[in-house]
């Protein structure tokens, strides 16, 4: 290798971008959706009553209707309700193993009536499992991770004039203008960019990695998890039935412990028996990390068993780091920041691989470029237009029909499928103009189906539809102006 | 692309030995860096394996840059197997096994 230092950081740039680029951006988008899941979830359960949550109460009732409908569940999973999502978020494990996930009614405690629907949890999933089976997705999201790292910091090695660049945009120049929105687009959010991407990896670290704890903790894998996160330690049941405390005073006396910080989570282990337990863990006001704070209690006596305060140095910096990616922590306007900034990092990743056809296809070139000219309309028009088509199924498929939440997820990716083929098919300069308008009236029938536009979720989801549907709108415009110019 | 496009023999090699340097020999000093630190330091069982693990994670992106900003591909293949073994020895010593 001869070239200098630059050149072969640019050969790697380039390289390693060309590999990860589709799913990175396919990450990157989802991740983006993701920072909104929980006004997603509630956008897309419409029958969810309006009026303001007590978190307590609520979280009583979904109790009280497990009692008499998942007795016999070894664990049940609530996540509790906040100002973003006013319902309480059951998982509980059936008898054969296979989980239930249902939104309960915070009235009722009941799922009732609530459409099925896998809502802003299916980004959450899809931007860290790819869809793929267990480990797959995740190892290959944790390997994406850490090819973004090298990306990025090679990126900024090799790009020349970062500060006065930073003021240039010129646009209608092809290949620069694609370069110069590359360039500012990366070094604008440069440190979320990086911070994001880091600690997506440390997200899934565990999988990744997990030589050391295997070497510490030789079969006891179970010893390490519980280490990690005391408050998924249970105790085996006792065999004999017993009966749930009310579960108020105990909530009561958790959100006093926690001084303000809110509750977040209340895990229930073998509810229907004498040794039953009850976790609350702590909510994230005021602090950054996960996991800061939990306590379990006995479930017949309601009787406080044990308290944990994370103050372990390493297992702190790993929760903050944790914490700092999935952003459970921020106000709303840190928030937006997330998703503006994500929404840039989609960008950067789209630009760039946009950039890498425009320079080959200049040049004479090879079916391997057209190829990934034509994928790349599939990948960076079709994903957007699969993910818009998400939010469409949900309020076109019946509300009340056997396995609908199944169905919108199907829906994506016959979407997606069927772009991928129409790019493959055509030449990129027509399904550039019709893909990109294809996603305008996606994201603008979006806009529509929000209607009635009365709480801040369907507001804010419109408006935030009706962006996209200009931007694309635009972009389509652009296109099919280029393509007027080069013909 | 000046390194990529042309393929002579002699450059494919070296491609080759970075490539080997930078993808599975990246992953292994990470891994076995983690299990050093996890046998090697004082303290709780959940930190060290913790450490090791954050540590492992800079490891692996630091030596896939590395591996092909170093001038020469058998200097690169070469300090990492020594890196490696090093390691390898390391926990060995501290009782780990394959």
């Amino acid at each position: 290798m001869k070239g200098t230092f630059r050149a072969s950081m640019a050969w790697l740039h380039t390289g390693l971008g060309l590999i990860t680029g589709w799913v990175l951006f396919a990450i990157a988008l989802s991740g983006t959706l993701s920072v909104f899941r929980e006004s997603i979830s509630t956008w897309m359960r419409p029958e969810l009553p309006t009026a303001p949550v007590q978190t307590i109460d609520a979280t009583a009732h979904a109790v009280a209707w497990l009692t008499d409908h998942a007795p016999k569940s070894p664990a049940w999973y609530l996540a509790v309700p906040t100002h973003r999502a006013p319902y309480v978020f059951g998982t509980w494990e059936k008898p054969g193993g296979s989980y239930i996930q249902k939104a309960l009614n915070p009235l009722t405690g009941s799922p009732d009536g609530i459409r099925d629907t896998r809502g802003g949890e299916f980004f959450y999933r899809f931007h860290f499992e790819l869809q793929l089976p267990y480990p797959y997705g995740r190892l290959i999201a944790a390997v994406a991770a850490l090819a973004l790292v090298v990306a990025l910091v090679t990126g900024l090695i090799i790009h020349r004039r970062i500060f006065a660049d930073f003021f240039t945009f010129r646009p209608n120049k092809g290949q620069r203008s694609w370069l110069d929105a590359h360039n500012l687009l990366g070094v604008i959010a440069f440190p979320f960019h990086l911070m994001i991407s880091f600690t997506g990896a440390v997200t899934l670290v565990t999988m990744l990695l997990p030589w050391g704890p295997q070497a510490v903790y030789k079969q006891d894998i179970m010893a390490g998890y519980t280490d990690l996160n005391p408050a998924i330690e249970t105790r085996p049941a006792s065999g004999k039935p017993g009966h749930l405390t009310s579960v108020l005073p105990v909530l009561r006396e958790a959100e006093k412990r926690f001084k303000g910080a809110g509750i977040s989570q209340v895990y229930i282990y073998n509810p229907s028996d004498a040794a039953s337990l009850i976790t609350v863990m702590a909510g994230n006001n005021g602090t950054i990390s996960t996991l800061s704070h939990s306590l379990t209690f006995d479930g017949t006596t309601g009787l406080l068993m044990r308290e944990h305060v994370e103050t372990r140095p390493a297992v702190r910096t790993y929760t903050f780091l944790y914490g700092l990616h999935i952003a459970r922590f921020t106000p709303d306007v840190t928030r937006w920041l997330y998703f503006l900034s994500g929404l840039m990092l989609t960008a950067v990743i789209g630009s760039g691989m946009r950039l890498w056809t425009v320079k080959r296809l200049r040049l004479p070139h090879h079916l391997g470029h057209v190829l990934t000219d034509r994928l790349n309309v599939g990948v960076l028009a079709g994903a957007p237009l699969a993910f818009a088509s998400y939010f469409l199924a949900n309020r076109l498929l019946p509300p009340m029909s056997a396995h609908r939440a199944d169905h919108e997820v199907q829906c994506v990716f016959i979407v997606w499928g069927l772009a991928l083929l129409f790019a493959l098919v055509r030449p990129a300069r027509r399904t550039w103009p019709e893909m990109l308008t294809t996603c305008a009236f996606a994201c603008f029938a979006i806009a529509a189906v929000s209607s009635p536009w009365t709480n801040p979720v369907t507001q804010s989801t419109a408006l935030v539809s009706l962006f996209f549907s200009g931007a694309f709108g635009y972009a389509a415009f652009r296109a099919l102006n280029g393509k007027a110019k080069q013909t | 692309m000046a390194i990529a496009g042309k393929s002579s023999p002699l450059k494919r090699w070296d491609l080759t030995c970075r490539i080997l340097a930078a993808v599975p020999g990246g992953y292994a000093l990470s891994a076995f860096a983690g299990i050093c630190i996890a046998l090697w330091l004082p303290g709780l069982r959940v930190e060290r394996a913790m450490i090791g693990m954050l540590i492992g994670l800079l490891i692996w992106p630091v030596t896939f840059m590395m591996s092909f900003a170093i001038s020469d591909g058998r200097k690169v293949f070469g300090g990492t197997m020594v890196a490696l073994l090093a390691l390898i020895g390391l926990a060995v010593l501290k009782g780990w096994r394959p």
